[in-house]
């Protein structure tokens, strides 16, 4: 029977230099849907927890959903799992961008990497002809650079690569995989992983066919999915108008945008960087991804007078060309965060994030961490070699190219703020959690995002329950964000359902309209499956646990879901959010009593067994 | 006589289209296998659906040997008969446009055919980009009229414009 | 009184060429004569070989196409003698017609050495006549040696490769496709042939061929004896213009033509094969005997003719083969000795790109393996605009160079 499987998965053995396609293992398929959760099952069942992430042992899997490359709106997503260099936790980066459902139109549902090369080498498929190719004449490049000469040896325009930049190769912890050139697999130093295991690139492309199990009932789902995305306000308005910026002036006139390293929690100039002026000014066009009918991309470009201003040249980039960004969290982390208000150098900077391969999330945040040390006289101007006060937006792009490439200073910075705060002796500067840095809520300001944060599998992070959906947008329903009570239930109850989302290969962002009763009729009709909604959230339930119990092996103990002592205890000095601060003792107890664990966070028997994790 | 028409400002690079369009000719989902196509020209920020201009002396139908290539009396579509179809590509290099392709797979070429009428690379556009549309006073340029400005090389009448 | 039109053909140039004067002109009055039993398609040769069409399906649309046009058909004639002062024409029926306009289409004859024309083993294919000849014996054949690894004998060597022949080919030069392909490609070209089990024999000419009851013999120049059971020759074609000797119409190699097809004569034209037109934006006049060359000329012929002005845009010749499953194509001048070659090339996949780009133009191209919208190619040496776009770093996008020439040329950011 015809489903939106490949069921074929790629063994690329870097050490052995083989390649070989195996089938995937159903059972597991049915028991994690794809993506996140298959990935997941697969490293977890394949290698040591206590592994090193970037050691040859650590392996590192590529993986699609069963919506990947169907026409289900926002269909493209595609996951990248391994160890993280910069958490040691599971880590799991999700990327859009063309990249993933190429994968599924060559044949493949899986890329499991294994062992390293001596040399750098890329991956080139073509169908059913994969090869490991020599990759010396691209390693140092730049990503953008990196998929021009790619498509142009493998000689053809439609091929998509993901690649790391120097940022990955230079094992930036983190450094990120990023696929058409401004789409990436972001958190968690994935791209140090594939850097430790010097592949450069993996280029694909796939000319077969991807079915669907029952294409009536198929087509009547994403069709209802696509009417209710056009006529929610989030993905059929704000979304295609402002893309995720649109949040610079809601979270700042709410009190929620962290700026000079959570110092406050709102930006005076938030103005001039905000979505709605970056629509005005530079905003060229909105770059969908691929089957994306939301098209929240923002593709951007400089005037002729900012294109040269800063000039940091990492590659043969034409910077009066176009390019993609910035979203939210990186206009965040890098200006606010920082106390920059200077646009250009805020979308150059995001440019050569992109280009050299590297989180902005983490790395504003981690100059951020800079400048608060600096300003406390920890770090002098002879060790970073320039001046770090925060609002210094020179600074912002020119760490960009020290930081990918560690040169100078940009070699602490390369290490993330949780290292960096501690090597300059003020470990309470560092705003994360599990040592990935915070994204661009405040959890003072918003109760639910700090349990979210600090029970993240992953770390810091607002993809794994965006509760900023319901504590700010009101979605599915509205929750006041100053309250704790029913935070544990909504946390939990939206990371077990992104878990579901990140395993189809849709986009989270489709639950700003559509939820689990219009997604997973799309997938039983693409896979073939017959799961019901709760089916479904049992399932998100067993790959937060199988999440939790790899970290739990891996030392990283319940000890570590808390939140910095900033957030903790010190109250938002001013605005609308004045006073606040995080009581997360008030919901973590509930969320492990909901989540059947210990107050150590540890698993009871019985919700092992009742999820199959034994 | 309604044809397709392009707002190039509109699209996104989605590539709903292409599913739609391989769908309706593979039944899979499949961009390669695709008649139309949005190019996409990221230096420029500019992505531009791109199919057959449904030409009224179409290359492609008059170079065709076995006459597998006719038009459609509803929509003025040339279509490819797939049964008389042989697969010897003369019209894959005659059409200067390239909007008709080989497929190795079934031997035969593939080519728009405007789904009888229907288009789904238009129903399933998210912002409009593509219209299948009368000539009214909308001023959203026919897809041809893109390639009217192409060249006095090949210049082409659109069939019964 | 309506305007009387002969055609001499009912190949592509033929065809294409009645439908264009019927499109101007409905009511005008157009005999066509051929020298077969019925207007078929020589294209369709190698799919009738196969027996992937019927001997019907060679001939059926053409007939019923011309027919329901009120085309008066003239079969099994072959015109003799060229009046052109007194605008008729003789036929080998020693039927005499008139006209007020006559496209000359009769395309071209192949070359086949007097020597071995009388021998029953040792065939051109040439026409239908040919392959039903051929096709009675071909049971019994299991070896067949194709001389010449031009475009027909490819399609040929193909067709018979189809229905499980053990091809062997001998080409004189030292590379197959001579005309389509660099040596780069061709060599690519050849190990494919080899790998699909096809023995290659190049850089050698047939000195005799001895054909035995039933077996054939090929000797070579290199010492070499090749044997099977039949021989294909394809060696080369040349245009069937013996019956315009003293006619009056200019002849070179073919016949002189004007950008509008118009021979010397003000009522003749001539078009396809037969002609010898402008090249595209080059000086001189050149044949392109190729399919799609002699429909485009048949519409500038019957344009012309039916008193609608029309210019040929110039001759280009480009050309599609199909091996099993690999294709060759080249389009206009690739191997220009004077341009810049951007060459692309991935043995593994079987892939070759090659461009030719002369002042910033495209001005030829020449391909191995399936590319998606080929025709492009077409367009962009057709149009003949300097390259816009970053294509020579990747000749393999050479579609969004055609649009990027097209649409964004000027100012990219006005919709």
């Amino acid at each position: 029977m015809s489903n939106s499987y490949t069921d074929k998965l790629l063994r690329v053995n870097l050490s052995e230099g083989t390649v070989k396609t195996e089938k995937i293992n159903r059972d597991w398929q049915k028991e994690f849907i794809g993506g996140r959760g298959l990935a997941t099952k697969y490293l977890i069942s394949e290698t040591d927890s206590k592994t090193d992430p970037l050691g040859k042992e650590n392996k590192l899997i590529f993986v699609t959903g069963p919506l990947t490359g169907t026409s289900a709106p926002t269909g493209a997503r595609y996951m990248v799992v391994t160890k993280s260099p910069l958490t040691g936790t599971i880590a799991c980066s999700n990327s859009g961008g063309y990249f993933g459902s190429e994968l599924k139109f060559a044949g493949y549902d899986m890329i499991i990497f294994e062992g390293a090369s001596d040399k750098p080498v890329y991956l080139s498929i073509y169908n059913d002809d994969v090869v490991i190719k020599d990759a010396a004449a691209i390693w140092g490049k730049g990503v953008w650079e990196t998929e021009d000469i790619l498509k142009s040896v493998e000689g053809d325009s439609d091929s998509r690569v993901a690649a790391i930049g120097p940022a990955g190769e230079n094992k930036v912890l983190f450094s990120c995989i990023v696929n058409e050139k401004h789409r990436a697999a972001g958190r968690s130093g994935v791209g140090a992983v594939m850097g430790s295991k010097k592949l450069k690139a993996i280029v694909v492309r796939g000319t077969k066919g991807i079915g669907v199990s029952n294409p009536e009932r198929f087509f009547e789902d994403i069709n209802k999915s696509k009417e209710i995305l056009r006529e929610a306000p989030v993905t059929g308005q704000a979304l295609p108008a402002y893309g995720t910026a649109v949040l610079v002036n809601v979270m700042n006139e709410y009190g929620g945008l962290p700026s000079y390293n959570f110092r406050s929690s709102q930006f005076a100039n938030a103005e001039k960087i905000s979505g709605e002026t970056i629509a005005d000014t530079r905003l060229v066009a909105n770059k969908a991804c691929f089957a994306c009918t939301i098209a929240c991309g923002r593709v951007t470009k400089l005037p002729d007078n900012a294109s040269e201003k800063y000039i940091v040249s990492t590659s043969s980039r034409n910077w009066k060309d176009a390019g993609g960004g910035p979203e939210y969290e990186n206009i965040w982390a890098m200006a606010p965060l920082c106390g920059i208000d200077d646009i250009d150098a805020l979308i150059k900077a995001n440019w050569l994030c992109n280009d050299l391969g590297m989180d902005p999330i983490s790395y504003g945040a981690t100059l951020a961490c800079a400048m608060e040390l600096y300003e406390n006289g920890a770090i002098d101007e002879k060790t970073a070699g320039m001046n770090l006060n925060f609002g210094n937006a020179e600074a912002l792009v020119k760490m960009v190219y020290d930081t990918g490439h560690r040169s100078g200073f940009g070699d602490y910075l390369a290490e993330g703020s949780y290292r960096l705060s501690k090597r300059f002796s003020h470990p309470e500067f560092f705003m994360g959690v599990k040592k990935q840095e915070f994204p661009a809520y405040d959890p003072r300001a918003v109760q639910g995002i700090g349990l979210a944060y600090a029970t993240n599998n992953r770390g810091a992070d607002h993809l794994r329950a965006y509760t900023i959906a319901s504590e700010i947008m009101g979605i599915p329903e509205k929750t006041d964000p100053a309250e704790t009570e029913g935070k544990a239930a909504l946390t939990k109850l939206f990371q077990d359902a992104t878990g579901v989302v990140d395993s189809s290969g849709l986009c989270i962002f489709c639950t700003f309209a559509i939820g689990l009763p219009e997604i997973v009729p799309m997938i039983n009709s693409a896979a073939g499956s017959d799961y019901s909604v709760d089916d479904a959230l049992k399932i998100g339930e067993r790959i937060w646990n199988m999440e939790h119990l790899y970290n739990l092996s891996a030392g990283i103990l319940g000890a570590e879901d808390t939140l910095p002592k900033r957030i903790l205890e010190g109250k938002i000095a001013e605005g609308p959010t004045k006073g606040m601060v995080n009581k997360l003792d008030k919901m973590l107890p509930e969320y492990y009593q909901l989540r059947g664990w210990d107050d150590n966070a540890v698993p009871s028997k019985e919700k092992i067994e009742e999820l199959g994790l034994g | 006589m309604k044809s397709l028409r392009v707002d190039i400002s509109k699209c996104t690079a989605c590539k709903q289209c292409e599913l739609a369009c391989s769908w309706h000719l593979t039944g899979q989902f499949n961009p390669a296998k695709s008649a139309i196509k949005a190019f996409v020209f990221d230096a420029i920020a500019r992505y531009v659906p791109y199919a057959c201009f449904q030409c009224d002396e179409a290359w492609c139908m008059n170079s065709c040997p076995i006459s597998a290539i006719s038009v459609d009396v509803k929509t003025k579509a040339k279509i490819v008969d797939k049964n008389s179809c042989v697969g010897c590509k003369v019209c894959t290099i005659a059409c200067p446009f390239g909007t008709i392709s080989f497929d190795s797979v079934t031997g035969k070429v593939y080519k728009c055919d405007l789904c009888d009428g229907d288009p789904s690379c238009v129903t399933v556009c998210p912002t409009d980009a593509i219209l299948y549309k009368d000539v009214d006073t909308a001023s959203t340029p026919k897809m041809s009229e893109w390639a009217l400005r192409l060249t006095d090389a090949y210049s082409i009448k659109e069939a019964n414009l | 009184m309506a305007e009387k039109y002969l055609i001499l053909g009912t190949g592509a140039s033929g065809l294409s060429a009645v439908r264009t004067i019927k499109k101007i002109k409905p009511s005008s009055d157009i005999y066509a004569a051929f020298s077969d039993d019925h207007p078929y398609s020589r294209m369709l040769i190698p799919y009738y070989l196969t027996s992937e069409i019927t001997g019907e399906k060679l001939y059926d649309r053409n007939e019923k196409f011309l027919n329901d046009l009120g085309v008066k058909l003239l079969p099994g004639r072959k015109a003799t003698k060229l009046f052109a002062d007194t605008k008729r024409v003789e036929f080998d029926n020693g039927e005499i017609i008139g006209y007020d306009k006559l496209l000359i289409a009769t395309g071209s004859v192949p070359v086949v050495p007097e020597r071995w024309s009388s021998f029953e083993r040792v065939v051109s294919l040439w026409d239908y006549h040919d392959v039903e000849r051929f096709k009675g014996r071909l049971g019994s054949a299991d070896e067949i040696v194709i001389i010449g690894s031009g475009f027909i004998g490819m399609i040929f060597a193909n067709a018979l490769y189809k229905i499980g022949k053990k091809i062997t080919i001998i080409e004189k030069l030292d590379t197959v496709l001579p005309k389509m392909l660099p040596e780069t490609a061709a060599l690519m070209f050849r190990e494919q042939l080899m790998n699909n089990g096809v023995t290659l024999v190049t850089g050698d000419a047939i000195t005799e061929i001895d054909e035995k009851s039933d077996k054939i013999t090929i000797s070579t120049e290199n010492g070499k004896e090749i044997t099977g059971d039949m021989a294909v020759i394809a060696v080369g074609i040349k245009p069937n213009i013996d019956f315009l000797k003293s006619s009056g119409i200019t002849i070179k190699d073919a016949i002189i033509v004007d950008k509008q097809l118009k021979t010397n004569d003000e009522s003749i034209y001539a078009a396809g094969d037969i002609a010898e037109c402008p090249a595209l934006r080059e000086n001189g006049n050149a044949i392109y005997p190729t399919w799609p060359a002699a429909v485009e000329h048949g519409e500038v012929a019957g344009s012309n003719m039916a008193g609608e002005k029309r210019d040929y845009l110039g001759g280009l010749l480009y050309n599609s083969v199909t091996f099993g499953t690999i294709s060759a194509a080249s389009f206009g001048r690739w191997n220009d000795t004077d341009a810049e070659i951007v060459r692309w090339k991935d043995p593994a996949k079987g892939r070759f790109i090659q461009f030719c780009i002369k002042n910033d133009i495209i001005i030829g191209a020449s391909l191995l393996g399936d590319n998606d919208r080929i025709g492009i190619i077409k367009g962009l040496i057709g149009q003949g605009k300097k390259i816009a776009g970053d294509f020579l770093k990747n000749p393999s996008a050479f579609a969004n160079e055609f649009l990027l020439s097209n649409y964004f040329a000027g100012n990219a950011y006005k919709g």
